[in-house]
């Protein structure tokens, strides 16, 4: 499907999009929020692409092997966090008690590891969903027709 | 709860007879499994009836858990969003899981696929 | 603090890390994974024995995830009937992973391979959470990772019926995750707690003032993990998952993985229940009679059976029924063979389904039928056979004998008869269709022409080890025994 409307609409709206989830992500711990619901609405700027053109454009702007760069790096961060604790002193996980520098509640750098996890948790749940459509799609498109998915 | 429950089989036993009755072409299997479900329904029914009332201030929940994380949350964790302060510092270790069971799903999935 | 004080979470943590790091490490330097995922078993190894050390140095110690204490946060709680199941799932996991290393080469497609590590890490890692944690809802987390990764293993393979009974495993599997989940949320509404001590403590009120809640819970949870264990009329997915897997596959999923989700609703039945709840409802009794159904129709099953693996998987459904005896008895000499038979039965039935997999590469039969004169041509595999099916039965000098002695004896001190007269009749029925195999195919002449293939030597190695510690747990217990005696002491009071 070649539709002028729905390319030109999600090319001018895609941006927007991302500009919003990495905000609600960014601001994980200090609004209603944080990295699944940030990452999702990343992921699905993304998946808007590829739907929008055709997968190959969606790669484009997000390859597989960055997708999976993204993917282990996502959960690794997260896990290695947990390790920095120990290292500081804490238990595993630890935030204030691993002397994560805690800032002043409610600004941009507050709350330790809070932002870093929330961080690190956006990636991740954006790499999945893109990562869970390309596979998908690329299924659909080996085994059944060879026009364009999603169209 | 005795003459409940005697009442419920009763009352499936009479619900089976007039099925069997009016509709002959019913198979056994299907009105046994309706009899089933309508007798595990009726006790979710009662549970759902004793269950704390929603919002109440007497309910369990809301013990000294809830009021730690309101109260304290802000100053233990140095954040303002209470929930992002509970699931990513007060139980940081099930988020982990949940990125996990996240990671876990798309291993399955390319894995599944890969192969066939 | 040192490093040690960590260990409890590390455990557990080492084994994600690996996983998430193994599909970089797959796509850059392939040759290294497999050394990776052996190094963190290892270390996961030496780890739990450094804890059993630190266990018999000071007792039962808990670990603060995040360092918040209980009602807020995480614990993990660490005593000796845990780190035993650790110890297994770990040191078991490892066995069976030196077996995957060369038998994978033959049932997986080599761009999956690195998946197939990734998964196993998440397994191995995700049971050692569940047997570690002491919270509810940490607990359905690592279920979940646990439930989809098994399902993952064996969907990894390329057939059809794979897909199939791995999807049947998942679609039950999640109703057993959502079943607990329930469970959970009405446990957590009438008691306001999610830490095993703390439910306990606050169990005794909340029954009175929200019966139906508690009971409705308490169903849910024995479904749940009946579903997941394959206790007897929830086993329906449990033969074709196990029979149509990749080898290894089958050997962690019938020795390991329905065996942590037995202990974790042991875990609850003993240490959330308090014990006047457990006689006010008569969980054990159902749990007792279900396992009694599951050890003589899992048999029964079994002897009709034509695949030899399908075979040994309603055989599982049997074993994992004296598990579930141990705990229905309620009994400490009972409780005591069950849990030895968790590690007998995860040691054989593990090593019958690398035998099966050794027959299967080599000579490409999997009928029941086939397997005539099979001992003349692969005879050290077919005497570990012979020895895993002596310990199934339970003649002396193996394992089996032992655990099912101490299930025997513990039915005896509870006088409940009948239950030693079912352990006996079950051992027959395991010899109907045990010994005609053995006999078969060591007495029969092997007919084909076809030649056997050749087989790795690790394989055969990793088989070795296996019947040797099967008759070394047969004939040597004592260790062991005197090890659990000591740990369930406390249990049953409580």
């Amino acid at each position: 499907m070649e539709d002028q409307i729905t390319r030109l609409t999600s090319r001018l709206v895609v941006p927007f999009i991302q500009v919003y989830g990495i905000y609600i992500i960014l601001h994980g711990h200090l609004s209603p929020g944080g990295g699944f619901s940030g990452g999702a609405i990343f992921g699905a700027s993304l998946v808007l692409m590829a739907l929008a053109f055709n997968l190959s454009a969606g790669v484009k702007q997000i390859s597989h092997q960055s997708a999976s760069l993204m993917e282990s790096g996502g959960a690794l961060g997260y896990a290695l966090v947990g390790l920095i604790a120990l290292l500081w002193g804490g238990n595993y996980l630890a935030n204030r008690a691993a002397s994560f520098p805690l800032g002043r509640a409610g600004e941009l750098f507050s709350g330790g590891a809070i932002p870093v996890i929330t961080v690190f948790v956006g990636m991740k749940v954006a790499s999945t969903m893109v990562t869970l459509f390309y596979n998908l799609i690329e299924g659909e498109a080996k085994v059944g027709d060879p026009e364009k998915p999603g169209a | 709860m005795p003459n409940q429950v005697l009442m419920i089989v009763i009352l499936a036993a009479v619900l089976l007879l007039a099925a069997a009755r009016f509709f002959p072409r019913l198979q056994l299997r299907t009105v046994l499994t309706l009899a089933l479900l309508a007798v595990i329904g009726y006790f979710l029914l009662i549970t759902v009836a004793e269950m704390p009332l929603f919002g109440k201030a007497v309910n369990p929940a809301h013990n000294e858990i809830s009021l730690r994380y309101l109260e304290q949350g802000v100053a233990e964790t140095g954040v303002i969003n209470t929930v992002s302060g509970i699931i990513t510092d007060y139980r940081a270790f099930d988020t982990l899981g949940e990125a996990t069971v996240l990671f876990v799903a798309i291993a399955a999935v390319i894995a599944t696929l890969k192969s066939h | 603090m040192t490093l040690q004080h960590h260990f409890p979470a590390l455990i557990i943590v080492i084994f994600l890390i690996c996983a998430f790091i193994m599909p970089l490490l797959f796509r850059w330097r392939s040759t290294l994974c497999a050394p990776a995922l052996l190094l963190v078993h290892l270390l996961a190894l030496a780890m739990a024995v450094a804890l059993l050390v630190r266990l018999y140095a000071g007792g039962p110690f808990y670990y603060h995830l995040g360092n918040w204490a209980p009602p807020w946060g995480i614990e993990l709680k660490i005593d000796f009937l845990r780190v035993y199941m650790v110890l297994i799932l770990v040191g078991l996991g490892l066995w069976i992973f030196v077996y995957a290393l060369k038998d994978l080469a033959h049932e997986l497609k080599r761009e999956v391979t690195g998946w197939y590590y990734a998964l196993y890490a998440l397994l191995i890692g995700s049971m050692s959470g569940m047997a570690l944690t002491n919270d509810m809802f940490n607990l359905f987390v690592f279920m979940e990772i646990c439930g989809i990764a098994s399902c993952a293993i064996i969907s990894i393979k390329e057939s059809r019926e794979c897909l199939e009974a791995s999807f049947k495993y998942l679609i039950l599997s999640a109703m057993g995750t959502g079943c607990y989940l329930m469970a959970i949320a009405m446990i957590y509404m009438v008691t306001g707690q999610l830490n095993f001590q703390l439910i306990r403590e606050a169990l005794p009120a909340a029954a009175g003032l929200y019966p139906n809640n508690l009971l409705v819970a308490t169903a849910l949870i024995i479904v749940a993990f009946g579903t997941k264990a394959a206790l007897f009329p929830l086993h329906v997915w449990l033969p074709d998952a196990h029979a149509s897997a990749p080898s290894p596959s089958s050997a962690v999923l019938s020795g390991l993985v329905i065996k942590i989700y037995a202990f974790s609703l042991f875990n609850i039945l003993f240490f959330v229940f308090p014990a006047s709840f457990r006689q006010a409802v008569p969980i054990n009794e159902i749990v007792l009679w279900l396992a009694t159904l599951g050890i003589l129709f899992g048999s029964i099953f079994a002897m009709v059976q034509e695949d030899l693996k399908k075979m040994l998987a309603y055989s599982s459904i049997a074993q994992i029924g004296y598990v579930f005896m141990g705990i229905g008895l309620n009994q400490p000499t009972a409780l005591l063979g069950g849990f030895y038979h968790i590690l007998n039965h995860a040691l054989m039935k593990g090593m019958l389904f690398m035998v099966a997999g050794v027959i299967i590469q080599a000579t490409g039969r999997r009928r029941v039928k086939d397997l005539n004169g099979i001992g003349h041509v692969l005879p050290l595999v077919m005497i570990a056979f012979t020895v895993g099916g002596f310990s199934m039965i339970g003649i002396p000098g193996t394992g089996g004998l032992i655990s099912k002695w101490y299930l025997a004896e513990g039915a005896l001190l509870a006088n409940r008869l009948f239950f030693v007269i079912v352990i006996v009749l079950s051992s027959l029925l395991n010899a109907v269709y045990y010994l005609p195999i053995i006999i078969n195919a060591f007495l029969n002449p092997y007919e084909g022409r076809e030649p056997v293939k050749p087989v790795s030597r690790l394989m055969v190695g990793a088989i070795t080890a296996g019947m040797i510690a099967v008759i070394f747990f047969g004939v040597y217990p004592k260790p062991v025994i005197v090890f659990l005696k000591a740990a369930l002491a406390a249990v049953i009071g409580m």
